[in-house]
C-alpha cells in the first residue's frame, strides 16, 4: 500500500515462564527454561504435571488470565505515554476452560475475560481467536488497522492460561503434549526441533504492544522500538491436529507477509518460528522456511523460544513477537533451549546452545494455529531515532 | 461495496442431509453451534463463484464445549485423583473448547487457504465481522466473503434456541434485489450497559438484522443495534443501501 503510513512500536509487555518483560529476554538469551512441575494445582493423575508456570504471580485462577493481560497492558501503554481511552484492542484470546474451585468446577469464558479487558479502549476492539497463531494474528490486524488509517493507536497482544486439568486432559487426549514420568527432568522435556522431541509443553503468559504510526510517535517524541513491515495469513485447510508435512500452508503466510511487505526471502535476517516440539509440526515448519528461503536456510538463523517458556496458544505469539522485536534491536538471536541433535527433516541453521550475535535487523515471527490458521509478521529496526 | 448475495439461517436440529456423506462424518463429532455455523455455510456457498478462494471470518460460539463435555466435565473434575477415569477423555471433547473449529472445518471442507479471521465469542463481535467484511473489500484483500458464527444457549442436546448463521459478501451486485453494506460506525455510549442485558450470541444477533433487512422497503438503511447484541460499549450502526 503505497503512501501508507510507516506502522511501529512505541510500548511492550510481557509476562512469561522466565519472568516479566527484561527476565524474558534475557533468560531467553542465557537459554534458561521456565518449564518445571505445576504445584499451583493438584495435578494427582494428570497425563503431564509440567507446564511453563510465570514465577511469582499469585493471581487466583478465576482471575489469572485477566490479571496477566491487564499487568502487560498497562506495561506497555506506560511505556508508550499512552492512554486507553486513546488506543483500540485487539487480544488473542484464551480458549475457555474449567478450573476446579474449591465450590466445584468453574467455567472461565475467554470472552468475559476479553469484555473486562476492552472497556477503557476507545476501539476498534477486536477479539481474535485463531488458536496458537491468534496473538501473532491480533499484532497484524492492528499493523492493518493503523496502516490504513482506521486507527491512530492499537494495543495489541494476547494472554493465556493453559495449565488447566482440562487442558492438560485434553491435548493428551489428542497426543499433542509430553506426557511426563517422575524422573523426567521438567526443564528437559520441550525439544523443539530435536530429534528427541515427544511434543509440547503447556504453558501460560501474555505480552502486550503499542502499535503507532510513525508520524504519531514522532509528534510525540516516544522512541519507536521496532518498525512492522509486513504481515500475512494463511488457512492450510489440511486437517484439524497436523500441518500439510510439506507446510505448504505456512509458507503460504510467509510468502504474503513477504508482498505485503515488498520484501524478498534475503531480506531476512533471523526467524522466531513456531516450533512447538511436536512431531508433525517441526518438519512441516522446516520444509516451508527451507522453500522459503531458498540457498538462503542455510544461513539464516532460526530460534524457537518454545523450548524455554512452552506453548502458551493464545499468548504464543505475542511472546514471539516480543522477542522477535527484541532481536532487531539488539542484533541478538536467542538459542532454541534443549535443541541438541536436530531431526532428520528439520534441517535449518538451527541457533544451539548460546545466543548468536548476527546483526539481523529484519526479523520473521511465525505462528501456525493448531486447526491450520498461519500467521506471519516481519519486524525491522529502526535507527537513527531519539526519544526527547 | 459489498453486496450480501447469500443468506442462510440454520436452526437445531443440524439435519444431515444438508452436508455431503463425507463431511458429515466429519462435522458430527463437533459440538452444535460449529455444527450449526457449518450448515449455514454450506448452504451459502453455492453461490460462491470460488469456494476455495473465499475469505472467511467466523466468530466463535459464545458458549463454547457441549453438553456432553459438560457431563464429563462435572463427574471427573470433581473426583480428580481417579487417574484411570480421568484419562478417559474422548479426544473430540477437547475439539468442543476450540474457538477457531467452525473456521478451521470449514477450510478442510473445502480446501480453502484464503485471507482468514476467527474472532472471538465475546460480546458486539458479529459486528466486527461486518466491519472486517467491509475493510477487506477496501483494500482489495478478497472478491467474496464468507461470514459464519453458530451460537449455543443452553448446551444441552435438545436445545432448541440455537442457530448458526452466514451471509455470503460478493464485489459483484446480484442481478435481483441488491443488499450493499455501506459501513459500521461507532459512538461510545455515555453510560455502558449492563452485562446483565448483553447477550453474546452472535448468530442470533445477525438474525435479528437479518429480519430487520427483509422488512425494509427503504432504499437507504441504518440499524441501530440493540442494547442487547451490542457489545456494551458503543452505539453501533449499519449502514445499508439497498434496491427494489
Amino acid at each position: 500500500m503505497s503512501g501508507s503510513p510507516r506502522v511501529v512500536i512505541t510500548g511492550l509487555g510481557a509476562l512469561s515462564p522466565l519472568g516479566p518483560t527484561e527476565e524474558f529476554w534475557v533468560g531467553l538469551l542465557a537459554g534458561r527454561s521456565g518449564i518445571r512441575r505445576i504445584t499451583h494445582f493438584d495435578t494427582a493423575g494428570l497425563p503431564c504435571t509440567v507446564g511453563g508456570v510465570v514465577p511469582g504471580f499469585d493471581a487466583p485462577p478465576a482471575t489469572r488470565d485477566r490479571e496477566m493481560a491487564q499487568r502487560v497492558i498497562d506495561e506497555a501503554l506506560q511505556q508508550s505515554r499512552r492512554a486507553p481511552i486513546e488506543c483500540g484492542f485487539c487480544w488473542g484470546a484464551s480458549l475457555d476452560t474449567y478450573q476446579p474451585t474449591a465450590d466445584g468446577t468453574a467455567y472461565l469464558s475467554a470472552g468475559n475475560c476479553f469484555a473486562e479487558l476492552c472497556a477503557p479502549f476507545h476501539g476498534p476492539r477486536r477479539m481474535i481467536a485463531t488458536a496458537c497463531a491468534a496473538g501473532t494474528q491480533a499484532i497484524g490486524e492492528a499493523y492493518r488497522l493503523i496502516r490504513s488509517g482506521r486507527a491512530s493507536a492499537i494495543v495489541a497482544g494476547g494472554s493465556s492460561v493453559m495449565l488447566t486439568p482440562f487442558y492438560l486432559l485434553g491435548f493428551a487426549a489428542v497426543q499433542a503434549i509430553v506426557q511426563d514420568m517422575p524422573r523426567d527432568k521438567p526443564s528437559t522435556l520441550c525439544r523443539p526441533f530435536d530429534r528427541l522431541r515427544r511434543g509440547l509443553v503447556l504453558s501460560e503468559g501474555a505480552a502486550a504492544m503499542v502499535v503507532e504510526s510513525w508520524e504519531s510517535a514522532e509528534e510525540r517524541g516516544v522512541m519507536p522500538l521496532a518498525e512492522i513491515v509486513g504481515f500475512g495469513v494463511s488457512q492450510d485447510g489440511f486437517d484439524l491436529n497436523r500441518p500439510p508435512p510439506d507446510g505448504s500452508g505456512a509458507e503460504l503466510a510467509m510468502r504474503r507477509t513477504l508482498r505485503d511487505g515488498n520484501l524478498a526471502p534475503m531480506d531476512i535476517g533471523a526467524i522466531n518460528a513456531h516450533g512447538t516440539g511436536t512431531v508433525s509440526g517441526d518438519p512441516a515448519e522446516a520444509a516451508a522456511l527451507r522453500r522459503l528461503l531458498g540457498e538462503r536456510w542455510r544461513t539464516t538463523p532460526v530460534s524457537s523460544i518454545k523450548g524455554a517458556i512452552g506453548h502458551a496458544m493464545g499468548a504464543a505469539g505475542a511472546l514471539g513477537a516480543v522477542a522477535a522485536i527484541r532481536s532487531c534491536q539488539t542484533g541478538l538471536v536467542p538459542p532454541t533451549v534443549n535443541l541438541r541433535d536436530p531431526d532428520a527433516g528439520c534441517e535449518l541453521d538451527h541457533v544451539l546452545h548460546t545466543a548468536r550475535g548476527t546483526d539481523c535487523r529484519t526479523v520473521l515471527s511465525l505462528s501456525c494455529g493448531m486447526g491450520g490458521q498461519n500467521a506471519a509478521i516481519i519486524f525491522r529496526r529502526v535507527e537513527g531515532v531519539e526519544a526527547r | 461495496m459489498p453486496y450480501l448475495i447469500a443468506s442462510a439461517t440454520v436452526h437445531n436440529p443440524v439435519d444431515p442431509e444438508r452436508f455431503p456423506p463425507a463431511v458429515w462424518r466429519q462435522v458430527r463429532q463437533f459440538n452444535l453451534p460449529v455444527q450449526l455455523a457449518l450448515a449455514a455455510a454450506l448452504e451459502v456457498l453455492p453461490s460462491a463463484s470460488n469456494p476455495s478462494e473465499v475469505g472467511v471470518i467466523s466468530v466463535a460460539p459464545c458458549e463454547p464445549g457441549s453438553y456432553e463435555l459438560n457431563v464429563w466435565i462435572k463427574q471427573i473434575l470433581s473426583q480428580q485423583s481417579n487417574a484411570a477415569q480421568m484419562l478417559r477423555m474422548k479426544p473430540t471433547l477437547t475439539l468442543h473448547m476450540v474457538d477457531n473449529l467452525a473456521l478451521s472445518s470449514f477450510a478442510i471442507s473445502q480446501s480453502n487457504h484464503a485471507e482468514c479471521l476467527g474472532l472471538g465469542g465475546a460480546p458486539g463481535q458479529a459486528w466486527v465481522a461486518l466491519e472486517t467484511v467491509c475493510e477487506w473489500f477496501q483494500d482489495g484483500r478478497a472478491d467474496e466473503v464468507l461470514f459464519m458464527a453458530g451460537d449455543q444457549h443452553s448446551g444441552h442436546e435438545a436445545d432448541s434456541a440455537s442457530l448458526g448463521m452466514a451471509w455470503l459478501f460478493s464485489r459483484q451486485p446480484p442481478v435481483d434485489r441488491t443488499l450493499e453494506l455501506i459501513g459500521v460506525s461507532r459512538r461510545r455510549k455515555l453510560e455502558p450497559v449492563s452485562r446483565e442485558r448483553v447477550h453474546r450470541d452472535s448468530a442470533s444477533g445477525v438474525a435479528t438484522l437479518w429480519d430487520a433487512l427483509r422488512r425494509t422497503t427503504d432504499a437507504s438503511f441504518e440499524y441501530v443495534v440493540p442494547d442487547s447484541f451490542g457489545d456494551g460499549i458503543d452505539e453501533i450502526r449499519i449502514r445499508w443501501k439497498l434496491s427494489p
